[in-house]
């Protein structure tokens, strides 16, 4: 083997020495960094989050100490440094190495090679390799014997921190209190689709009702029982015993529908955790077509159906439900069917459906309620139902126009192309803009063009507003001997509305006591009229801009007129005025006195509330536990009256359970109970003035 | 000192208007009857209005299915919150008709459950005394409807007190005609009415 | 030239006179400290130190005692030091500025009994529970003084004012007995009774339906004051109850008028003002600030001189109060207070609740708890300035003569101690020579 043979040979088992001992290095610290982090979390809990990162931080350790070490090997990728190594530790060769394996001499002077060959360094570089790699290898095998004999549950709370993992610190034991550390584990029920979760140590427990609730603890002093219900025993409360496994306690609980304290007892051992249930809301659902009721001429054509529904844990099915009702004055039949029916997978659904009026077999005068009903898929406490607001179509009767409603069919051809309103006053705006740059003819000319579609569009709303109407004939009411037949033109209608369009507010929109009423009660459609004649006939003179305040007004009134409260025109309701001054005390019977039962007060466990926090005040120095305990039941006591207060305390609670500084958190929820100080009043000679 | 005005509650989906006299029939009842202050002609008052407020005392009926829309209901839960009582008669008497089931159905979902009041309840005796209860309508008598004669009727409490008052027994047709002919009466059977309201106005 | 020896001398020399300056100084300051406070001469102290210093005060009998008034010195503190006074010492006092201050705390008479604290004081004021602070008053802008409504305090009560403070006592809670309401059977009797009754007042009612038809709660029995704490008419309906009221009233009993009760013949001689016409407001809606604002009111016309006025809407008086005999009569010209719970905003219930248990309350008979009145007056402090003028005299306008002080001269410390490291540097000098 050539000197350089050897010397190569040689630098290979340094490297390799040297990786292998940084390695070793890196993985001895890693090892001991997850034993300290092990170890301190075996006396004081390091909380989940932090415990994630420890076996980060140890990897980025065992990273940085074995680049660390590599650097400062020294050993190189060349023979040279191989050769510099084993001069430095045998001084005899003087060099002769080096120069042996230097390229440039290399096999060309013998002497050198003889000289080489007559040091034996091989044993050296074993003894160094030795020596490099035993300091590691012990600080491994010591770290992680070390890691071997702690418990099992302390390292995988370490290296693998999970929710629930509590326990893996305590003990089971005789004279251990098993309610030291508890572990919630959550099951929601299956229809909601949530995971499971485990809550280490928790105070109150939030979930949908029905969730399956297991309490886990390590077995100790005495079996464990819980009891839901009040703090004093009653006869209403329930009782549960836990079963025990191994060295774990278990006890299963189920989320109630309201509320509730429950308390663990184990031998002279306690601890309070209350069960909030959460509400599973019932779908929202919103009925998008038809978008509003309508009255119908004809029982004819197909109306679309749709409608979007959302639930926070899961639909389950949805149809439309619909109520038809016939009949008039005490005799009505109803039929209901659904239509749509559909079933969902998700949290959001849409329905849709085509409804034909014609298989409906609907009447003039019939009813049609629609509504879209979808149910959730909460099979614990029953399916949650979401209804829409109801649409109701009616079919207007022969001896009745009721255009108000009027469902607005597609325009005959002739009335194509009446333009709204809006569009009418942007073009009468344009006209305006550029009347310095057109002849006064074609101003006029392009005005008129307006007017016509004004008037056209007048036209349409005054057929809306002016009806006829007849009496109805109820139980009661007179014959039909007093329907109106009078001719309507234009100066009377137009008299009217200026009549009613001008009357002082609260005027009643009637005509005289004999005469049936003439002028339909939309006071907004009324104005919009008579604004469109007002601005028609400045655009028939070529004055946009005299048209535009009245077309701005016409458009206003419209608007107001779509949102305007609707308006019953079934029939007039004949008024009887009661003479009370000739029937007071005329009637044979008397009355006898009566006793009224006292209201309660509106709040009357106040006062004991505000008791009850300053008692568990003066807890929070001597017994924080039981402060906290405290505490957490009257919040339970508020969570339905003052959702508020009940938040103050449970952070006052949490903050004290945790051992961090309360008072400000104390203070808040203190304020919350009582009322707050009300804003500073001057004095005054009398008390409190009105 | 203001009147007592009589209200008709105005909702979308039904016949509200259905029984158009009983306003003017209880009028003059309690005029006859009491000492009330009582103005001599009802108002109408839509459900989803703020002008209900005014009026704490409200009268709802009609034949057709009943669905509030989501304004409505929000305005009767706060309405019967604030103290407001609200009284409805299903003018089909029938329990399995569209009126009771949707009506019923809308209650519970704005205002609470309603249950059997009992026959012992003070509304019984708030001005004239009526011992076995709810006093039975021709209606019922007659076999209209469904046929029963219901014992009692329903209410949702507020504390103890009745905010929201449930008929079955259809009294809108049994209070439904002209005052004045009350004197073809030998027994005035509207005399419960002004018990539902001496109860309002004192309870 | 100086030779090293010559160093060494000096050094030696310098060294006797540091530590001779050193035993000087300790001289001094134990002359100091026993000398300074002999018998007759003035100590100067500030009360923020009281608490520290009073024990050794107290044996010097013929010395003299000035205080300097820093921060309010606790009522024991000051008695202590008017016991010194009584022994004979002259004691003195002067304060930068400490501002007036009076606090005194009320319990309402009304279900639960809440706590207002009314203030005077030239600046502001600052109010504290035992728990922390509550808010701050601004006593001198109303002329006067300011009061707030702290419900139920947590612990003691302290009013604290620039570097005033004082404790403020709580009264016991007074006992409340029923209130009788009467009037028509009307939504105005019925949301008062429900006002009050959910606010904790106990009410017996007698609410007129017809001739031979009341409504009733409640026995009546007596009206007087062992069985009834107030009356409250709604109207002018009084029935059998109106003979009985005018006695009542004189007997310490509070009557509540509303509206237009105050016609009603039976309380006319002692009704504050007559019931003019019903006016209507203008306003339309309750506002959270000023709800009677929206109610209707018959204003108070032919008002007796001895009228306390309390509100007014534009030129017409809508509320007053007066008394009579040993009772109280409040009349509030309001009409419909029934519609702010109805139509008002979202607090209109428990403001209308409030509202008339306030109105009631301040017109409310409670027993005369003995107890109380002879009570403790130390644990209601109340006014610390006045009780300081009241112990020791006014504050002393002249500045007294400086005493010897009995602490020693800052410079005296440090100077010791440069004499005593001089002295050693200078003997490790000479040892290192």
């Amino acid at each position: 083997m050539t000197t350089l043979e050897r010397v190569e040979r040689v630098r290979r088992t340094l490297r390799s020495a040297a990786i292998g001992a940084a390695v070793l290095r890196g993985v001895a610290t890693a090892l001991a960094l997850l034993l300290l982090a092990a170890t301190v979390d075996a006396f004081v809990a390091i909380p989940a989050g932090a415990r994630r990162i420890v076996p980060l931080l140890a990897a980025a350790a065992a990273i940085v100490v074995f680049a660390r070490r590599w650097r400062r090997s020294g050993v190189r990728s060349d023979a040279a440094s191989a050769a510099l190594w084993i001069e430095a530790r045998f001084p005899s060769l003087r060099y002769a190495l080096v120069t042996a394996v230097d390229p440039r001499y290399e096999g060309r002077v013998p002497e050198i090679e003889h000289a080489a060959a007559q040091v034996e360094f091989e044993p050296a570089v074993t003894k160094a390799v030795r020596r490099a790699l035993t300091g590691p290898v012990v600080g491994v095998a010591v770290f992680a014997l070390l890691l071997l004999l702690l418990p099992s549950g302390a390292v995988a709370r370490v290296i693998a921190p999970a929710a629930g993992d509590a326990l893996s610190r305590a003990r089971a034991g005789s004279r251990v209190n098993p309610l030291a550390a508890i572990v919630v584990r959550v099951s929601p029920p299956a229809y909601a689709g949530l995971r499971d979760e485990s809550l280490d140590n928790p105070a109150s427990v939030r979930a949908l009702v029905g969730s399956s609730i297991t309490i886990e603890g390590v077995a100790g002093d005495g079996q464990v029982v819980a009891t839901q219900g009040t703090e004093a025993a009653a006869p209403g409360d329930v009782h549960t015993s836990s079963v025990t496994s191994g060295d774990r306690w278990h006890l299963a609980l189920v989320m109630p529908a309201t509320p509730t304290a429950v308390r663990l007892r184990a031998a002279s051992h306690e601890r309070l955790l209350l069960l909030e249930p959460a509400p599973d809301s019932a779908p929202v659902v919103l009925l998008t077509l038809p978008a509003r009721d309508s009255i119908l001429r004809t029982a004819a054509g197909q109306i679309r159906l749709a409608a979007t529904a959302s639930d926070d844990y899961g639909l389950a099915s949805g149809a439309f439900e619909l109520i038809v009702s016939s009949g008039s004055g005490e005799n009505f039949t109803f039929k209901s069917r659904t239509l749509g029916a559909v079933t969902f997978r998700s949290r959001t659904g849409e329905l849709a459906a085509t409804l034909s009026l014609d298989s409906i077999g609907l009447q003039p005068g019939d009813m049609l309620h629609l509504r879209a009903v979808v149910r959730d898929r909460n099979n614990v406490s029953g399916p949650g139902v979401g209804t829409s607001d109801t649409r109701t179509l009616r079919i207007a009767r022969s001896d009745e126009y009721d255009s108000v409603a009027v469902d607005p069919a597609p325009p005959p051809e002739a009335e194509k192309n009446a333009l709204s309103q809006r569009m009418l006053l942007m073009m009468a705006q344009a006209l305006e803009k550029k009347r310095t740059k057109i002849s006064r003819a074609q101003l006029v000319s392009e005005s008129r063009v307006i007017a016509v579609d004004q008037t056209r569009l007048r036209k349409r709303v005054g057929e809306i507003v002016f009806t006829r109407l007849g009496e109805n004939s109820g139980e009661e009411g007179d014959a039909a001997d007093k329907r109106l037949d009078q001719p309507v033109n234009a100066d009377s209608v137009l008299a009217a509305a200026d009549r009613l369009a001008n009357a002082p507010a609260g005027t009643a929109l009637e005509g005289n006591e004999d005469e049936t009423p003439l002028i339909a009660t939309n006071r907004p459609l009324l104005e919009a009229y008579n604004a469109m004649w007002s601005a028609s006939g400045e655009l028939e003179v070529g004055e946009p801009g005299k048209a535009i305040p009245f077309m701005k007004k016409a458009l206003d009134a419209l608007q107001a007129a779509r949102s305007a409260e609707q308006i019953f025109l079934r029939g007039k309701t004949r008024a009887v005025v009661v003479d009370i001054d000739r029937v007071r005390l005329q009637g044979k019977d008397k009355g006898s006195a009566s006793a009224r039962t006292p209201r309660r007060p509106a709040d009357p466990a106040r006062d004991q509330r505000i008791a009850r926090f300053d008692a568990a005040l003066a807890l929070v120095r001597t017994t924080p536990s039981a402060a906290v305990d405290s505490l957490l039941l009257l919040r339970l006591d508020l969570l339905d009256r003052d959702a508020g207060a009940a938040r103050a305390i449970e952070t006052a609670a949490n903050a004290l359970r945790s051992g961090q500084d309360a008072t400000n958190a104390l203070i808040r929820a203190r304020r919350a109970l009582a009322a707050v100080p009300s804003a500073p009043s001057a004095l005054t000679a009398w008390g409190s003035p009105p | 000192m203001s009147d007592f005005i009589f209200c008709t509650v105005q909702y979308d989906s039904g016949d509200w208007d259905s029984a158009p006299l009983v306003p003017a029939n209880l009028i003059d009842s309690i005029a006859r009857y009491t000492s009330i202050s009582v103005a001599p002609t009802g108002v109408t008052v839509p459900l989803g209005s703020t002008e209900l407020f005014k009026y704490p005392l409200a009268y709802l009926t009609g034949h057709l299915p009943v669905r509030f829309s989501e304004l409505e209901r929000r305005n009767l839960r706060e309405y019967c919150d604030r103290g407001g009582m609200l009284f409805v008669d299903d003018h089909n008497h029938d329990i399995d008709g569209v009126f009771h089931k949707s009506a019923v159905e809308e209650i519970t979902r704005a205002v609470g459950s309603l249950k059997e009041l009992p026959n012992t309840h003070a509304l019984y005796s708030a001005f004239f005394k009526f011992d076995d209860g709810p006093p039975a309508t021709t209606h019922e008598l007659n076999g209209w409807g469904d046929n029963l004669v219901h014992k009692h009727l329903l209410a949702v409490m507020r504390g103890d007190r009745i905010a929201v008052l449930y008929s079955s027994k259809d009294y809108s047709s049994e209070w439904g005609y002209h005052p004045d002919n009350k004197r073809f009466l030998s027994v005035d059977n509207t005399k419960f009415g002004v018990n539902i309201v001496v109860y309002a106005l004192t309870g | 030239m100086r030779s090293q020896g010559d160093g060494v001398a000096i050094a030696r020399i310098t060294e006797r006179g540091l530590r001779a300056a050193s035993f000087a100084l300790i001289a001094f300051a134990v002359w100091r400290l026993l000398g300074a406070g002999a018998a007759g001469g003035m100590v100067r102290l500030r009360s923020s130190s009281l608490a520290r210093e009073l024990p050794s005060i107290e044996p010097a009998r013929d010395g003299a005692v000035h205080v300097d008034i820093d921060a309010m010195p606790s009522p024991a503190d000051r008695d202590a030091l008017a016991a010194v006074a009584h022994a004979g010492t002259r004691v003195t006092w002067s304060s930068a500025a400490i501002p007036p201050l009076a606090a005194v705390a009320v319990r309402a008479r009304e279900p639960g009994a809440p706590v207002r604290v009314e203030v005077a004081s030239t600046v502001n004021v600052s109010l504290s529970d035992g728990l922390a602070a509550l808010d701050s008053v601004n006593a001198a802008g109303a002329a006067r003084g300011a009061s707030l409504s702290v419900g139920a305090p947590s612990g003691a009560l302290a009013a604290a004012s620039g570097a005033a403070r004082s404790p403020i006592g709580i009264p016991a809670p007074a006992l409340l007995h029923p209130v009788l309401l009467v009037g028509r059977a009307g939504w105005e009797a019925k949301f008062a009774a429900a006002a009050l009754e959910e606010q904790g007042w106990s009410v017996v009612e007698r609410l007129f339906v017809a001739p031979t038809a009341d409504v009733t709660q409640g026995a009546i029995g007596v009206i007087d004051t062992n069985h009834f704490s107030a009356i409250v008419a709604v109207d002018t309906t009084l029935g059998a109850v109106g003979p009985s009221i005018v006695r009542f009233v004189r007997d310490g009993g509070g009557l509540l008028l509303l509206a237009d009760a105050a016609n009603a013949p039976a309380v006319r001689a002692i009704a504050p003002a007559r019931a003019g016409a019903r006016q209507l407001s203008g306003k339309h809606a309750f506002d959270v600030a000023d709800p009677v604002g929206a109610m209707p009111v018959y204003p108070l016309e032919s008002v007796r001189g001895d009228v306390v006025r309390l509100t007014t809407r534009g030129t017409s008086l809508t509320s007053a109060a007066r008394r009579e005999g040993a009772g109280r009569v409040l009349q509030a010209g309001f009409d419909e207070t029934w519609r702010w719970r109805m139509q008002g905003g979202t607090e209109a219930v428990a403001a209308h609740r409030a509202w008339w248990s306030r109105m009631v309350g301040s017109v409310a008979a409670t027993p005369l708890d003995m107890a109380a009145a002879a009570g403790d007056a130390t644990s209601a402090e109340g006014a610390p300035l006045a009780r300081l003028i009241g112990a020791l005299g006014p504050a002393a306008t002249v500045e007294p003569p400086a005493s010897e002080p009995r602490r020693l001269p800052s410079w005296l410390l440090p100077l010791l101690l440069i004499c005593l490291l001089a002295e050693w540097g200078s003997r490790r000098w000479r040892g290192a020579q």
